[in-house]
């Protein structure tokens, strides 16, 4: 079962040129959901709690996918999969990690803390689709 | 007062104040030597005042000898005759006594070059030499003078000599050490116990020489007494091996004096009793006259000078000598345990040293490491945008450009590939010494394996035929990183291979035991290294490259030539085989082949697992 369509993809990069490449081959990957952008962690876990600016629980809807870089300044993607992963409420999420580094050590520690697939970037059109194929399972689950 | 400030009051005095001490104590000693006289000699058997002008020019220097010549003139004329003849030969006679200090201390200095000549036992030996050169111009001008103003017939010239030269040599060498000695710093340490150990000595060895040479002829057998002189030796060998020099040169002028005092007054071992000679020797048939009986006493107590000069000589000079040899030895002891020391120390500074260095290299190297990671991760952010950026031009406006324009994307695209890539093994590289390694026992066939597993597809493809002799031993060391290091060196020996025939083989050798007993997937002896080999026949490398295998980003051949590259493969080869505490080096003919070596170290597999 594919990502349903009305789920929000919650993409969190510092940098807009990786975020273009992103959302780039989400479209051309034909996936139609909402893409919202948070530009360091301290945001992105402002969404998924629904604080600050996004206190409207209407303004944040829960997302359906974690786009998660990890080399970000401030509160960095480790901490917010940290968060995430032993939030009872948020662990259902699924977590793609942007990486660049394709070491394996790299990978596996981003599965030992909870990552559930990841796509090296510059993300492309195969990384995306491979990327939530592998999640496909996940969203059966849950619904 | 310590002995260091007499020492330096002393010569800090007038000098005619010096020259005025020396003169009343000349003067006085040879008025106490005459008392010491034996009966019916005229001679006495040590000369005090030889060993008080030797140890005035050795503590003051040449410049006292106007106190020596008054001394001994003063004496001389007390001695001898008032008469011309008597005062002629006093002028004489003091030159001698004058010249006897001077020259024992000018030739003492030509021998000796420290200050104190009496802790050394070679020293010793060539104060003696210096005081007998002294004694021998004193004596020979005396007995001339003598003789020569008709005080002394020719007959008794010889004797003369040689009473005056002993005398003169027993006088030099029992007091002049003690008079030197007594004038230097000594750093002797008088515990209580100390001290009632030498006051024991002395006492015990006045004692003891004081009834080998008293007159206790009713108490004891004399036949034994007479011949146990020698029995004070051991008295001074404990001064000298307990105390030092000072202490035993005392102790030799106390031995002297109280068998000089006992032999004055007739008794003793070198005063042969007139009863008993007679009794003796001269029995049975001699029926001897008066004047031949006075004759025979005179030459009896000749005789009895003549040997206790020679004991008083032969104690001054072996006393010296053992304290000598004992202080030398001290003094060795001491710098020897203080080089220890210092040695010690020095060697804990020193490591302390190279701790610190260790660890600021460490740090250094781990900024560095830290330096190029995050370099490298940043740099290669931006060039991420070029290459994406340049991409959505020829995907989104490709069929707006010309075939130029479009080529010329395309190398843009190329050359961020290939930054990317070349910074991707610079973070590789500081990688590799950044993180910890994943120590573990590794079974190396399977790595091995799993590599050719891999590569199988292109090893088929260029026709390389793979040689492994024994299977690979079991290690502990890092599973993926020496995977690595078999990996780059594999696929460099089929890169860079050009025969008809090409293979790669891949071996090992324990260091210590090389006979291939050890092989098989058993574990290898404990501590010695095992060396790897990856051999090939491939183009082989030029001498003067070998150097420059291992440099980062060194390219030996074009850039696009066997397969391409970033060149730094080998660098973190280096580094990973570093960083498991093992050497990599290679050998290599030009156009033959290359074989390249690295060591593993059997780590600490038992001390982790317990």
């Amino acid at each position: 079962m594919p990502l349903p369509p009305d789920q929000v993809i919650l993409l969190v990069d510092d940098s807009p040129e990786d975020r273009e490449a992103t959302l780039r081959a989400i479209k051309k990957a034909g996936l139609p959901n909402l893409v919202v952008w948070c530009e360091d962690g301290d945001q992105a876990l402002d969404y998924v709690y629904q604080r600050g600016e996004y206190s409207n629980p209407g303004k944040a809807p829960r997302p359906g996918i974690i786009l998660l870089d990890l080399n970000m300044p401030g509160t960095d993607g480790r901490e917010v999969l940290d968060v995430v992963k032993n939030d009872a409420n948020l662990k259902t999420i699924p977590i793609v990690v942007l990486t660049t580094s394709s070491d394996d050590r790299d990978i596996d520690a981003f599965f030992a803390s909870g990552a559930n697939s990841y796509i090296v970037k510059p993300a492309t059109v195969e990384g995306i689709i491979k990327a939530v194929q592998k999640l496909e399972n996940l969203w059966s689950f849950r619904f | 007062m310590n002995t260091s400030e007499v020492v330096r009051s002393v010569s800090a005095w007038p000098r005619f104040l010096h020259v005025a001490a020396v003169a009343v104590i000349y003067y006085a000693a040879a008025r106490l030597g005459l008392t010491l006289q034996l009966p019916d000699t005229n001679a006495s058997p040590v000369w005090p005042p030889s060993g008080i002008g030797f140890a005035a020019v050795m503590l003051a220097g040449y410049r006292v000898w106007p106190g020596i010549a008054i001394g001994a003139f003063l004496a001389n004329l007390h001695t001898l005759p008032s008469t011309a003849a008597g005062f002629a030969t006093s002028c004489g006679i003091c030159v001698g006594n004058t010249l006897e200090p001077v020259v024992g201390l000018f030739v003492l200095r030509r021998l000796v070059s420290v200050r104190n000549p009496l802790e050394r036992a070679r020293n010793v030996f060539r104060f003696v030499a210096a005081a007998t050169a002294g004694c021998l111009i004193a004596s020979t001008n005396g007995a001339t003078n003598l003789w020569a103003w008709e005080i002394i017939p020719s007959a008794l010239y010889r004797q003369a000599w040689l009473t005056w030269c002993l005398g003169d040599m027993a006088g030099l060498l029992i007091l002049a050490p003690v008079i030197f000695m007594l004038f230097q710093k000594s750093d002797f340490d008088w515990t209580r116990s100390r001290t009632l150990e030498a006051v024991a000595l002395f006492a015990l060895l006045a004692a003891a020489t004081q009834f080998l040479f008293g007159d206790y002829r009713d108490w004891i057998d004399l036949e034994l007494m007479d011949s146990l002189a020698y029995a004070v030796v051991p008295g001074l060998a404990w001064a000298a091996f307990r105390f030092g020099p000072r202490e035993t040169a005392l102790a030799a002028a106390l031995v002297s004096a109280v068998a000089i005092v006992n032999t004055s007054n007739e008794s003793g071992p070198f005063y042969p009793q007139p009863a008993r000679i007679s009794s003796q020797q001269l029995r049975p048939t001699h029926a001897l006259s008066a004047t031949v009986a006075s004759d025979f006493k005179q030459r009896l107590r000749a005789e009895s000078l003549l040997m206790l000069q020679i004991f008083v000589l032969a104690i001054a000079i072996t006393a010296a000598i053992l304290a000598g040899a004992v202080t030398e030895r001290n003094r060795s002891e001491q710098a020897l345990r203080d080089l220890n020391a210092t040695l010690e120390l020095r060697v804990v500074e020193r490591t302390a040293e190279l701790n610190q260095a260790n660890a600021a290299l460490e740090r250094s190297n781990q900024e560095l490491d830290d330096f190029a990671y995050i370099a490298s991760h940043d740099l290669k952010e931006p060039l991420r945008g070029i290459n994406t950026y340049s991409g959505y031009l020829l995907e989104d406006y490709g069929d707006k450009l010309d075939a130029e324009g479009q080529s010329k994307l395309n190398t843009l695209q190329r050359l961020t590939r290939r930054m990317e890539s070349l910074i991707e093994s610079l973070l590789t590289y500081s990688r590799v010494g950044q993180t910890e390694l994943a120590v573990q026992d590794t079974n190396l066939s399977e790595v091995l394996a799993e590599i050719l597993d891999s590569l199988v597809v292109v090893l088929q493809e260029r026709g390389v035929e793979i040689r492994i002799p024994q299977p690979l031993p079991i290690l502990y060391c890092d599973r993926v990183r020496v995977g690595e290091v078999f990996r780059n060196l594999i696929t460099n020996a089929m890169k860079y291979n050009e025969s008809p025939e090409k293979w790669i083989e891949i071996g090992f050798c324990n260091g210590s035991a090389g006979d291939g007993d050890s092989g098989g997937n058993g574990a290898l002896t404990k501590g010695s290294p095992t060396v790897f080999h990856v051999r090939d026949n491939g183009i082989g490398i030029r001498e003067k490259h070998l150097n420059s295998v291992f440099k980062m980003f060194k390219r030996l051949n074009a850039r696009d030539q066997y397969g391409g590259g970033t060149g730094v493969g080998l660098t973190i080869v280096k580094k990973i085989v570093e960083r498991h505490g093992g050497r990599i080096w290679l050998e290599s003919t030009f156009g033959e082949g290359t074989t390249f070596f690295f060591t593993l170290q059997q780590g600490p597999s038992d001390a982790t697992s317990s």
